[in-house]
């Protein structure tokens, strides 16, 4: 029963950040490939104030989605003039070198050997210990998530976001600013991934380098597209399907040295398939120009 | 009373001259059109007016104050609204939407504003929503308000483009071919909606193929020929010019000798 609660904590996790990078891509057309670097920036700010100066979680939570925010802001400024794949580049990039940094400033982040003994949130001075109670807390984290970034892309603030997606010099040509409306969407993606870093660090309490990888952001980013750019039910199924549907495989009953490949097969088999038949995303109506 | 003043306005693309020492002014008030055969420099001589292109040299003045290297946006919020020869709306988004995003927004169309759904907002956007109704009755569109602008006919997205640029409420407005692609029914409602911008005060500077359109609006006609000003006047100095035959049809030759 854990196991499946477990598994639940973890898509939650994933809708969060799978909402926030289609606020960046899906809503406003950014093809931005670094979205774990946020949660990766978020899971250390909580964690490392925790542990050394034993900050509450709650605020720790606050002060990571703060700091994410503001590396949105740091990594948003220089790439959002670039255009297409060659934000997708920068962006990747950024996301290699945050990755290297909590990888090597050992003297920081204690570098491959990771964060140990990271804190759980309490409240009223009761550590969340259950699993179901963690689950509780992460489900209201993305309602609010969702709740948030519905009102921004419903909004005349969104429909801005989405025309820039649609068509930047028209979207110019009106008299829209639209470096600042990414750079404002960058901060806001950034500050609700590190809401999802920090909900991570503080539930696995062990944090290292090897969570925030470039292939978690690719990961983030078929959330996105699998469930459908642009569409906030579809970060939902998305992220859902990609963290469950390899769960499901490990169910098929083969020996562990034929079933751990085949997973990794059938679940490319299931993009491409999914590319190939509906380039929208599951629910979504958008797609790449 | 010259509105737009342009002077020694220059652009070169790798050598090539699209723009040679062009000056021009607009008077407040009146239609001005910009004739020339294909490749003459008028959507260049546009862009780098509404700032979307950067001259080589040159001076852009609106009402005084230098515009030429401003953000398109900035010369936007100058008080210039434009069109696009190869019409440029939302494709993805619905015909109301398009409308919308023209109108502008004084306390709603923040994030914050967006994050708490303030009364502020949501009565904007009702009153918007009625100008943009009011917008596409003008075009005859109001049936079209939920479709997506990518399921419009040519002619009427050109129409869906105007709305949008007159709901921008500019002082100066630049179309570049209105009725290029249009059926020849709806061009006497783009006119009329010319003149009815002309009737308020608001001053208009075209691009126009169409002789008779350019002929029965313009109050004065600029002509450019690889990127110079070979002519401007009225609509009949400019039909017995010369210079503007010879770029039009060829250089007469004298065949007596």
């Amino acid at each position: 029963m854990d196991y499946v609660l477990h598994i639940l904590i973890i898509s939650g996790i994933y809708i969060i950040l799978t909402l926030s990078l289609n606020l960046i891509v899906g809503y406003t057309g950014l093809a931005a490939l670094g979205h774990i670097a946020f949660a990766c920036v978020g899971a250390y700010a909580s964690s490392l104030i925790a542990l050394n100066f034993g900050i509450s979680p709650w605020i720790g939570l606050m002060v990571g989605a703060c700091v994410a925010s503001l590396l949105g802001l740091v990594i948003g400024f220089p790439s959002i003039r670039l255009k297409g794949d060659y934000l997708a580049l920068a962006t990747f990039g950024f996301g290699v070198i945050v990755y290297s940094v909590s990888k090597n400033w050992v003297d920081l982040t204690r570098g491959p050997m990771g964060l140990p003994g990271i804190p759980k949130f309490s409240f009223f001075g009761f550590e969340l210990q259950p699993v179901w109670a963690y689950l509780t807390l992460v489900t209201v984290f993305v309602f609010i998530t969702a709740f948030i970034i519905n009102r921004i892309v419903d909004s005349p603030f969104g429909r801005i976001l989405k025309s820039i997606r649609e068509d930047e010099v028209a979207s110019l040509s009106i008299g829209k600013n639209i470096v600042k409306y990414k750079l404002i969407v960058f901060i806001v993606g950034a500050f609700f991934a590190g809401i999802a870093g920090s909900l991570y660090a503080h539930y696995i309490t062990f944090i290292d380098p090897s969570s925030f990888t470039a292939m978690e952001s690719i990961a983030v980013l078929l959330m996105v597209v699998f469930g459908g750019m642009g569409s906030i039910r579809g970060s939902f199924i998305g992220a859902l399907i990609l963290i469950i549907f390899p769960e499901m495989l490990r169910f098929l009953g083969m020996p562990s040295s034929v079933a751990a490949p085949l997973r990794q097969m059938i679940y490319g088999l299931l993009l491409v398939v999914l590319m190939i038949r509906r380039p929208q995303g599951i629910i979504g109506q958008y797609r790449f120009k | 009373m010259g509105i737009l003043k342009v002077n020694n306005l220059v652009k070169h693309f790798d050598g090539i001259k699209a723009v040679d020492d062009l000056s021009f002014e607009v008077k407040k008030g009146t239609i001005t059109a910009l004739i020339g055969p294909n490749g003459s420099g008028k959507t260049t001589t546009f862009n780098l007016i509404t700032g979307f292109s950067r001259p080589t040299l040159g001076k852009i003045r609106f009402h005084g104050t230098d515009i030429t290297r401003l953000a398109p946006y900035k010369i936007f919020n100058c008080g210039m609204g434009r069109t696009f020869q190869n019409i440029r709306l939302f494709p993805q988004m619905t015909v109301l939407e398009n409308i919308l995003l023209g109108l502008k927004y004084q306390r709603g169309g923040s994030l914050t504003a967006a994050i708490f759904r303030t009364s502020g907002m949501l009565r904007e956007e009702e009153e918007n929503t009625k100008r943009a109704m009011a917008l596409l009755k003008t075009i005859g569109l109001e049936g079209k308000r939920d479709e997506l602008a990518d399921s419009l006919s040519h002619g009427q997205r050109r129409l869906v483009e105007i709305a949008r640029t007159l709901g921008t409420d500019s002082e100066f407005y630049l179309f570049d071919e209105p009725t290029a692609g249009v059926f020849p029914n709806t061009i006497p409602t783009l006119l009329s909606i010319i003149e009815d911008l002309k009737a308020k005060g608001k001053t208009i500077l075209f691009i126009e193929h169409n002789m008779k359109v350019v002929m029965d609006i313009s109050d004065n006609i600029i002509v450019l020929n690889h990127g110079k000003k070979i002519a401007e006047g009225t609509p009949s100095e400019i039909q017995n010019n010369a210079a503007v035959l010879d770029a039009y049809m060829g250089k007469r030759r004298n065949r007596a000798t």
